[in-house]
Formats: structure tokens, sequence, C-alpha cells
């Protein structure tokens, strides 16, 4: 059988770059330079194109986005109080945070949404310690089994983020000791939620340094 | 089967590159100090983007269709790199050892940008002042204190920990922050947004014709000063602290979602209330006082 | 919230919901738009009407295809619109992959040692190169190269079959080897010119 030419060798470079070798290409590449060179040259593309990355929307794209779809009827405009507790979330939170953060923030947004439907004292405190239950659980599951083993190198932040965790969970004691003793105080129940996605977001940040210190 | 060795090499050679002048100095001493200085030409309406873990970072407007960059990193332990890409500076500090003290992980970076360039600024620890920058500005920190002067734009500043001061502000701000405390003074922005946790907050600045300003905090002090020639609508509640106002408010002419008897609130209307004013606390002071 | 709950409240109208679907895909629609038309704000033009389409339309999702291959291959119509709108020249690469006839080897062009690109690519160079692919080429490769979809995936997105994508990506990668190498000699031609100045103003 004849040597394969380069020519021959190009008509295999695609299903190549896919992991897919017959002998006789392998063999032509041993032995032909330029075609090395090719495929070398088509390799490190492939790679530099992996480190491009993603780049994070200004945060004035989502203000044009909110604005357009309230005008549009899309959505209720309910004002400030309906967008409040993603005020901290200005800052998309990284896939790194996890399907457990979402689930957490998840529980704030239901317990905003769902409460509001109550219409009894005895109804609104049980069916917010129902929906703050789980959150709780979730919050410190995370916290403990998965944030405090991350320690970026920054001594400086890993201090902070430890210290305001400890102002915030503060925060959310008060919220809930608030909440029981009034229960149809909706502007503790708001606060309240707020606390919760403000600590997830703070367990979010410390998850991103730790895993990606900067 | 892998037969791209070249490429992997490819990947040293390219890190060594990046590393520069640190790889030479790596075998003279665990801590060299570097002084790095770099400069790029810009079109109008630039991107600058800087990604610096500890550090004071500096940024001035200057009148060159140019982005300077003066960096003096304290240590080899820190990966420094500046590059351009179209009309976008990316500056990029990286600790490359999980052992680094916080002085080993400084730098300072100051960077001469035109008017109007697009900032988006991490800078966790340290401090971070910009001044004269009309450019959208994206500002995130955890310790690292901000302060914004004659800025204008759409302002993002979220912090941890850090405190927030705005001076001669316009435009559009949101703040967040966990326990920084947020100071606004001499504002002209026409929508300000802004809640700390545990921080105080106070507010001195122009309330413009459907204007909208809100503060919220959980604990701490809310402060805001007016003018008897202002005119707005003000909506302040407190759910255990005080709210005390020196404005002569006429009753609202309708009435507001906060109203609760868990409450202390305050409604009314100064003058013609074209501006809005909301102010909300957990267990803080509100206090609404007239300029001295 | 879990993306199935988002949708699902967002298309009763929930503005949190709305809000959690853009945060979970936001990053990899804009970075798509970016290195598509490598323009900042025409990028965030084109991601506000990605999304804009998207909360438009999201009552008519109904799970026939993964969510996230339905918001890409919306970003992606949205993104060639433009591009065709602006009449992006569509060049072909037959004649520079085509192979010496005579001596059956590559063209002179390719695998030339001293300009072989092993070491010398960088992410402004190669940025800069695929902003001069024709659109078809540069979704796929962006797609597939940048953002790591697979073939089955962006032959999903772009609405083309799995070979095709393929074979464009493959072309597309050929092209930037084209124009990297052009870059190289380019900057190699700068070196020595500068060279040749310096050394003529010291002699």
């Amino acid at each position: 059988m004849p040597a394969m030419q380069c020519s021959d060798f190009q008509d295999h470079l695609e299903p190549w770059m896919e992991g897919q070798c017959p002998p006789e290409a392998e063999a032509h590449f041993r032995t032909c330079g330029n075609c090395r060179g090719l495929l070398a040259d088509l390799e490190e593309i492939r790679l530099t194109g992996r480190t491009l990355g993603e780049v994070e929307p200004p945060p004035r794209v989502w203000s044009a986005i909110r604005e357009q779809i309230e005008e549009e009827g899309l959505v209720g405009a309910r004002g400030w109080r309906n967008w409040l507790p993603s005020i901290g979330m200005v800052w998309p939170r990284p896939a790194v945070a996890g399907a457990t953060l979402v689930v957490l923030i998840a529980g704030a947004f239901l317990l905003g949404i769902e409460a509001r439907n109550y219409n009894n004292a005895q109804r609104w405190t049980q069916g917010t310690e129902a929906a703050t239950r789980p959150i709780q659980t979730n919050l410190g599951n995370f916290e403990l089994h998965e944030v405090s083993a991350l320690h970026g190198p920054n001594q400086v932040v890993n201090a902070s983020f430890q210290k305001n965790l400890q102002i915030v969970d503060k925060y959310i004691a008060m919220c809930e000791k608030s909440v029981r003793e009034e229960p149809e105080n909706e502007l503790a129940r708001d606060y309240l939620y707020g606390a919760y996605q403000q600590k997830a977001d703070l367990l979010a940040e410390m998850s991103e340094r730790g895993e990606n210190p900067q | 089967m892998n037969l791209f060795q070249p490429v992997l090499g490819s990947r040293i050679v390219k890190t060594t590159t990046v590393f520069g002048a640190m790889l030479l100095c790596a075998g003279n001493s665990v801590a060299s100090p570097r002084h790095v200085e770099r400069r790029f030409k810009v079109d109008a309406h630039p991107i600058v983007t800087i990604h610096n873990p500890n550090g004071v970072l500096t940024v001035k407007a200057w009148s060159r269709p140019e982005v300077k960059l003066v960096a003096d990193i304290q240590s080899d332990k820190v990966d420094f790199d500046a590059e351009q890409s179209g009309n976008r500076v990316e500056v990029n500090a990286r600790a490359v050892s999980s052992s680094i003290s916080p002085e080993e992980l400084r730098a300072d970076l100051e960077i001469f940008v035109p008017e109007d360039t697009e900032l988006q600024i991490h800078n966790d620890s340290g401090s971070v002042d910009v001044a004269d920058v009309m450019g959208d500005m994206a500002v995130d920190t955890i310790a690292a204190g901000v302060a914004l002067e004659d800025a204008a734009g759409y302002l993002t500043i979220k912090t941890v920990a850090g405190s927030i001061q705005c001076v001669r502000c316009a435009g559009r701000l949101e703040i967040t922050s966990v326990s920084g405390n947020v100071k606004l003074l001499e504002m002209r922005s026409y929508n300000v947004r802004a809640q700390t946790w545990a921080g105080d907050m106070f507010f001195d600045g122009e309330f413009l014709p459907n204007g909208t300003y809100r503060l919220k905090n959980y604990s701490g002090l809310i402060e805001v000063r007016f003018s008897p020639a202002d005119s707005f609508d003000l909506s302040a509640t407190s759910v255990r602290g005080k709210v005390d106002s020196q404005a002569n408010l006429a009753p609202p002419a309708h009435s507001r979602g906060y109203e609760s008897k868990f409450s202390h609130s305050l409604f009314g209307v100064l003058n013609q209330g074209k501006a809005k004013v909301e102010l909300v606390s957990f267990d803080g002071t509100i206090n609404i006082h007239k300029r001295d | 919230m879990p993306e199935a709950e988002a949708i699902r409240r967002a298309q009763q109208g929930d503005a949190a919901a709305f809000e959690r679907i853009y945060q979970l895909h936001s990053r990899r629609v804009y970075s798509l738009c970016l290195r598509m038309v490598s323009n900042t704000a025409e990028a965030e033009d084109l991601t506000q009407e990605a999304f804009l389409q998207l909360f438009r339309k999201i009552s008519s999702f109904r799970g026939e295809s993964a969510f996230s291959t339905w918001l890409h291959r919306l970003s992606v119509n949205v993104v060639l619109m433009k591009l065709r709108k602006k009449r992006m020249p569509e060049t072909s690469l037959e004649e520079t992959t085509d192979p010496d006839e005579e001596t059956g080897g590559p063209r002179r062009d390719f695998g030339v040692a001293d300009l072989q690109l092993t070491g010398s690519v960088d992410r402004v160079n190669l940025q800069r190169a695929v902003e001069q692919l024709p659109p078809g080429y540069r979704a796929i490769f962006v797609l597939h190269d940048v953002q790591g979809y697979e073939h089955n995936e962006i032959a999903e997105i772009m609405g083309c079959s799995i070979g095709n994508s393929k074979s464009q990506l493959h072309k597309a990668r050929m092209r930037l080897r084209e124009l990297l190498h052009e870059t190289l000699r380019n900057q190699a031609r700068e070196q020595r010119q500068a060279v040749k100045s310096e050394a003529a103003g010291e002699g």
C-alpha cells in the first residue's frame, strides 16, 4: 500500500481532532514534520480558545431588561419590595456556589411569596417556621461542611468573612425572633428573607474565594 | 491517544513568558518587590477591569487616550499581568502560593484612564479610590473601603465590610454592604439605592425632581439632610427604632405600603413632593434633619 | 431557585423568577455575544435583546429541549441576524485548504517550522483572529472551543447537522490558523524593521 500523502492526511484532520486516529494516518503523522506542525497549531488554537473564558455583563444590562419587562407588563411592577430580596444579588453568583445555595435562596423567595397569602397569625407562624426550618438546616450544613473548609490565601478577607457571617447570623436570629413575636409584620418577614439571602450570598462569595483564590 | 506533547510544552513556555521578571527574580529572594509600568492606547469608552486581592488601588481620569498602569507588587508570590484586547484592558494580580502574608499579597496600583472609561474593579482588601471618571463603574470588595469622587454614570458598589463614600457623584447609584458604613455627600444622583446591614448611612445631596432615593439598613443610624426648598415625598419606617424628622411635611395624598401597627413610620410631602425618599431600618434610628 | 421552578414561575409573571433565569444564564449569553461582535456596547444590546425575546416567549416553552439550548439558540439567532444586517463578508475557505496538487503535500503556508503557532498564540491574538472569521464559523468556534458545547448541542442551537458542525469547526480552526500565521509574519517583519532602523541610527 503506498504511503499516505499529506493531502490524504488532511482529510483525516477533522476526525483526528475528535480523537479518531486511523493507523495509516498515525504512521504519516510520525514521519511528517509539516503535518505534525499543522496538528499542533490546531490543537494550540483549540486549547487557547478555552482560555477566552466567560465575562460577566455589567449590572446595567439587567436593569434595562427589568425596566423593559415591567413596561411591557410581562411582570407585575410591584415596586422595589418585589425586587428587594435581590438587591444583594446585584452581582450574579458564579455556578461554583452550587445547587445547595440555589435551594436556600429559593426558600427565601418562597417564604416571601407564600407567606403573604396567609391571612391569620397562626397560619403565618406555622407557615413561616415550616418554610424557614429547611433553609436554616441547609444554610448550616453548607456552612459547616463546605465553606468552613475553604480558605483563600488572603487572611484579611478570611477574617472579614467570618466576622460578617457572625453579624448576619445575629440578624437572622433577631429577625426570626421578631417574626415569631409578630408573624403578621410584613416588614419583619422582608428583613428575614433578606437576611437569609445575604447569608447565602456571603457563603457563595466565601466558596468562590476558597475554590478560586484570587 | 495524546500526540500533542509540544502543546504541553508550549503551555510551560507561555506561563514562563507571563511570569517574566518574577521568575528571573525567583532565585534571588523569596519576597522581591517589583515595579511595573504599562501603557495602552485606547479608543473612546474603553473598559478597564482590575482583579487585585490586596492593595491600594487608585484610579484617576486624565485627558490622554491611554490607560497608564503603575504597579508596585510586594512579592513574587503574586502573579501580575496586564493585557489589552481591543478596547479592553485587563489587570490581574493573583496569589500563586496559598501560604502568603497580607504584606506579600499586596499590590498597589495607580491607574490613569480616559474620563469616559468603564471600570470593573475587584479589590478584596486595601482600599479603592476613584476620581473624575464618568463611565459606568462596578466595584466589588470584601474588606476594602471604597471612595468615589466626582464620578458619574451607573455606579454599582458592593462590599462586605468596606466602608463606602461617594462625593459629588451623579447618575445612578446602587450600593450594598453587610457592615460597611455608607456616606453620600454633595450628591447629584437621580437614583440612589443603598443598603447595609450593620453600617450607618448618611445622605447629603440634591433631591432631583423625579429622583428616587432609597436607604435601608438593619441597625445603626440613617441620617438624611435637607433644605427647606427641597421637594420630596418621604416614607420613613423603623420596626424597632425611632424616626425623627425636622421636615415640615404635609400629609401624603395616598396610603403607603409600609404603614403598619408594628413599625414607627413617618409619611409626608415636602413642598410638591417631586422626588421620592424611602428610608427603612429595623432597629436603627432614622433622622431627617435640616442642613446647617 | 432551581431553573425548572424559575421557568414555571416566570411563565406566571413572577419577577424574581425572571431575575433568577437571568442570573443563571447571563454570563454565557453575554460571553457568546461579546466573542461574536467584539464590541461591549453591542454585546450588551444583544444580550438584552436575547433575554427580552426569551421573556416574551417564555410562556410558549414546553420543555421540548433543554431550556439552556433554547435560550442559546435564541441568542445565536439574535447575534447572527445582527451580523447579517451589518453584511459581514462571507469568505470561502476552499482556496486556502486545498492541497498542492503537484506534490500532494500541503500548501507552503502550512506547518512552516519557523512560524509554528506553538507557544505563540495568546488570547489577544486569538480574539482578534476570531473577530475576522465569517459569522457562521465564528459562532461554531465560540460555541465549541470557547464555551465548550458538544457538537450535538451545537447542531441543535445552530439548526444544522452534527457532521456540519464538525466540518464548520474544522474550517474555522484552519482559517484561524491562517490569520494567526499572518499576524506572526507581520510581527516578525515589524521586529526586523525595528532592528534595522536601530542599527541604521547607530551607524
